[in-house]
């Protein structure tokens, strides 16, 4: 019976080790990651304006800058624009980097929800 | 308001401290101040009344299959016999254990009458001279 | 009053750690009266709590904004309710309702314990006054409720996305379900530091598993309807890390509640159940961990904040303590029972367990992936849908055939003959309901038609166990159908509240298979009068009308649905745009979900773009069997109350398995 139970742990754990080292997971990058990297990742950061252009037409276009830092990136997105989105809001998206322009995958955008994110109080 | 906090948080300490001291306010000279709980010879017995309700759990089990045609008359046939020198033995073992004391415990069986659907599973039925 | 909370916080504190230190002195020398009194600090430490937390809620009614937390969390104009639910919408009040829940349980545990394990009980205290401990701790010195500020005029808010009744009712039913299982986790260590070999923790926690395990499931579930009819996207689990929080000491629980019946009934397991009891608990401290720190990044978790590395101290401890305490008594743990076949009830039970384990490490994998990825590789990696959806399909699957299987199986050892007579009618019905099905179409998603089969199974399965008893009742010499039906679910409330349960879970099943496997989207920009078909659906765009509604400004794009030639009636979807002080409107997503009573199929339909000329981009979801999921929730709940139910037979009999013990005990 141990035998039983430690060869099906041994072989989930290799399944599991398998599936995501190849299958894999995308790479999550803040902006100041991003050089250099042609495949597609993962792209978190705050959203900064001017926001323009129609996610639904040609691609909305903004820039996405480090959470804590300087370094930003424009980004084209097409696809659902989730109704929290606004500029400063952390928004995750995945994509890829093309021509200095992070291309992203249709409707993959996604803000974090605001509730226990409380806006920074000015003191 | 900070007066009134502070008489109120007051108020709530001291009941805390009474409430935990309670204990040793109520019984200061105890006669015994040991933790009520069983000793070897108990846990053993538990141990042994444990084994004779899973035995007669699962007598009753057997019973609820057989009846409900989960298990067909040959397998039940096999089984039974089995549960029921396991239920026996497990019966005896606590009887045994009585046996050394003054008085020998009464085995109360009335509560597995909820088996009462199945006729053959009842205690009294097991063999070897059960006490009943 | 905030000093009176803050006084109340301290208080609590001091009591938990008395009820700790005094605890675990008074069990290990045998001290009643320090027991007793250690017992008394963990009832007062709730007293303590319900005072810290009747200042807030007051606070919190009051609107006094001189609290930092009912600043940050409310605002005047919020009603009553959502400014009650922001107790626990915060970090810090969502800590002091956990102290609150843990302090009611721990208190209630120590008292009724007594019956079923009196010399549990002085163990329990120390362990659960300790965890309490951890909570206070962070309430004192850490996050306190209680800061305090100038008041500003009004408070930030609640945002309007989160004013709903979910709201109000999603995040303390998850709680009671986390804490609930400190419990039966505080019950087995307490029998290993007692030494104790027999069931008698089980036996005392069993209802206490069995409702944190619906609490939590029950909690899941508004979760997930909460995030299909109010943040609609068009789904209802996105696989984000907050909602596998509480998924995963969810499956730990339900391994855990299949595997102490084999424990019951024959003495196997035992090293197993401890094992899965401590992962439980552990899994539900993470999960009250993962969505507070930021340390994996989804779209709930709260602001990096410095309550992170406090928790993963505790879960370090809390596991730690409880490995170390199964290794030391593991010779207690010993059990000559073998398994006799791969072909029983326990060996199914067993491959259940297997299963239910693997699905949970699976997404605690997927969860810290990017944790380990990031320590391993320089840079974190995440797993998205595709890895849970995989997983999901390939150990959920076997694990519903497998509930359809386990009635079937008698104990101990099954033979061919009898698989063959009790497998015949289930399996007839599933391979029939398999030829249907590829006959109508569902071939186009295999998943789909292998879930679909296993569940007619698996319903098959139940709903014979059901016939079969009532018929044997019925052969008894009940009176009648009805009565034999109830009396058969009375005398065996938990195989029959489990089957019920199973049912939910099956509905559950299809109601998910369904929806997902054999969903229709359509996406497209509609110009006022313009038409567009999804699935079955015709809808017909007719106009945009703007209205004033109590707190916001409306948009919403008419209509016109139709299926075939039936009109359907006229629904709407669009957004909302709440006005905040100082800040650009707030808009929220209004999807138009129309239900068919009969089929259980929704049409729904999101307004994703509206354009200023009047088109609107729609996105429109045809999900068949999707109502089958919240169906399944309230037939969960209604099996978990039938197995939970007192039941007086039962309580007699433990009586006097114990009472005889006491008896013969003292005439020695």
């Amino acid at each position: 019976m141990r035998l039983v139970i430690a060869l099906s742990v041994a072989a989930l754990l290799a399944v599991f080790l398998l599936y995501t080292s190849v299958a894999g997971g995308t790479p999550s990058l803040q902006p100041s990651e991003l050089k250099g990297r042609d495949g597609r990742v993962a792209l978190s950061g705050e959203a900064i304006g001017p926001v323009t252009g129609n996610a639904r037409g040609e691609g909305l276009r903004f820039r996405l800058r480090d959470v804590e830092g300087t370094a930003s990136v424009p980004v084209v997105y097409t696809g659902s624009v989730p109704e929290l989105f606004r500029p400063g809001r952390a928004v995750h998206l995945q994509g890829r980097l093309r021509n200095g322009t992070f291309v992203a995958v249709p409707d993959t955008l996604t803000t974090k929800c605001p509730s226990k994110y409380s806006p920074k109080r000015q003191s | 308001m900070s007066v009134l906090a502070l008489c109120l948080g007051a108020a709530v300490a001291v009941a805390c401290v009474l409430w935990v001291a309670r204990p040793f306010l109520a019984d200061p000279e105890p006669v015994d101040d040991r933790l009520d709980e069983p000793d070897e010879l108990e846990r053993r017995r538990l141990a042994l009344a444990e084994e004779r309700d899973r035995a007669l759990a699962a007598l009753k089990e057997l019973e609820f299959d057989h009846r409900t045609g989960t298990i067909s008359d040959e397998d039940y046939r096999a089984e039974v016999g089995l549960l029921r020198r396991q239920a026996a033995g497990a019966l005896r073992a606590l009887d045994l254990r009585a046996a050394g004391r003054p008085e020998r415990g009464r085995l109360d069986e009335s509560v597995y009458d909820e088996a009462d659907w199945a006729t053959h599973s009842r205690p009294d039925h097991i063999e070897e001279g059960e006490e009943r | 009053m905030p000093e009176l909370g803050r006084a109340a916080l301290v208080i609590a504190l001091g009591l938990a750690v008395y009820g700790t230190i005094a605890g675990a002195y008074a069990a290990s020398s045998r001290k009643r009266r320090l027991a007793e009194s250690a017992q008394n600090a963990l009832l007062a430490a709730f007293a303590a709590t319900v005072v810290a937390s009747a200042v807030l809620a007051a606070a919190l009614v009051r609107n006094d904004f001189g609290f930092t937390y009912v600043a940050d969390h409310t605002s005047r104009d919020l009603p009553l309710g959502y400014t009650l639910s922001a107790f626990w919408g915060g970090q810090e009040g969502s800590l002091l309702l956990w102290l609150l829940v843990l302090t009611g349980y721990a208190s209630a545990a120590a008292a009724f314990g007594r019956r079923a394990g009196r010399d549990l009980v002085p163990w329990v205290v120390p362990i659960l006054s300790g965890v309490c401990v951890f909570f206070a701790f962070l309430l004192v010195a850490v996050a306190s409720p209680f800061a305090t500020q100038p008041p500003p005029a009004d408070g930030l808010g609640l945002n309007p996305s989160l004013q709903n009744p979910y709201m109000l009712i999603h995040p303390p039913l998850l709680y009671l379900g986390y804490v609930g299982l400190a419990v039966p986790w505080a019950f087995a260590m307490g029998a290993l530091l007692a030494r104790q070999s027999d069931e008698r923790w089980i036996v005392a926690t069993r209802r206490w598993t069995l409702s944190a395990w619906t609490f939590l499931g029950v909690g899941q579930l508004l979760g997930a309807h909460w995030a299909y009819e109010e943040v609609g996207w068009g789904g209802y689990y996105a696989w984000d890390p907050v909602e596998n929080a509480a998924l995963m000491p969810w499956l730990a629980a339900t391994a855990f509640l299949h595997s102490v019946m084999i424990q019951e009934k024959r003495g196997m397991l035992r090293v197993w159940n401890m094992l899965l009891v401590v992962l439980a608990f552990c899994l539900s401290l993470f999960g009250t961990f993962l969505t507070r720190s930021g340390i994996v990044s989804s779209i709930h978790s709260f602001t990096q904040s410095s309550i992170g590395p406090w928790f993963v101290f505790a879960i370090c401890v809390a596991t730690a303590f409880s490995l170390a305490l199964v290794l030391g008594r593991l010779p207690l743990l010993r059990t000559h029972t073998r398994l006799e076949s791969l072909v029983s009830r326990e060996a199914t039970f067993l491959y259940n367990n297997l299963l239910l384990v693997a699905l949970c490490l699976t997404v605690l994998w997927g969860v810290v992936f990017p944790i380990v990825s990031e320590a391993v590789r320089g840079e974190a990696v995440t797993v998205g849908p595709p890895y849970f959806n995989f997983f999901l399909r390939a150990f959920g699957l076997p694990l519903l055939l497998l509930m359809g299987i386990g009635p079937l199986i008698a104990w101990r050892r099954a033979s061919l003959r009898a698989l063959r007579r009790t497998f015949l009618v289930p399996l007839g019905a599933a391979l029939a309901a398999g030829a249907v099905l590829l006959a109508l179409g569902a071939g186009s998603s295999i998943p789909g038609v292998i879930g679909y089969t296993f569940a007619v199974f698996v319903l098959a399965s139940i709903s014979l166990e059901f016939v079969r008893g009532t018929q044997a009742r019925r052969a008894l010499g009940a009176s009648s159908w009805l009565s034999a039906f109830g009396s058969l679910v009375a005398r065996n409330r938990r195989r029959y509240g489990g089957y019920v349960v199973h049912a939910a879970i099956v509905l559950l099943a299809i109601g998910v298979v369904g929806s997902s496997a054999y969903q229709t989207v359509g996406e497209r920009r509609l110009q006022p009068g313009e038409t567009m078909r999804v699935g079955d659906y015709d809808l017909g765009y007719r106009s945009l009308v703007r209205r004033q509604g109590a707190n916001a400004t409306e948009v919403r794009a008419l209509v016109d649905v139709r299926r075939g030639d039936r009109e359907l009636g006229q629904i709407e979807a669009g957004k909302n745009s709440y006005p905040i002080l100082g800040q650009q409107p707030q808009t929220t997503n209004e999807v138009a979900i129309r239900s068919d009573r009969l089929t259980g199929e929704d049409l729904f339909v999101i307004a994703d773009q509206i354009d200023p000329g009047g088109a609107v981009y729609f996105k429109v979801l045809v999900k068949p069997l999707v109502n089958l999921i919240w169906l399944a929730g309230v037939v969960f709940v209604l099996g978990s109350l039938i197995a939970l139910w007192p039941d007086a037979r039962e309580q007699r009999r433990l009586a006097a398995r114990l009472a005889r013990v006491e008896a013969t005990g003292a005439r020695a």
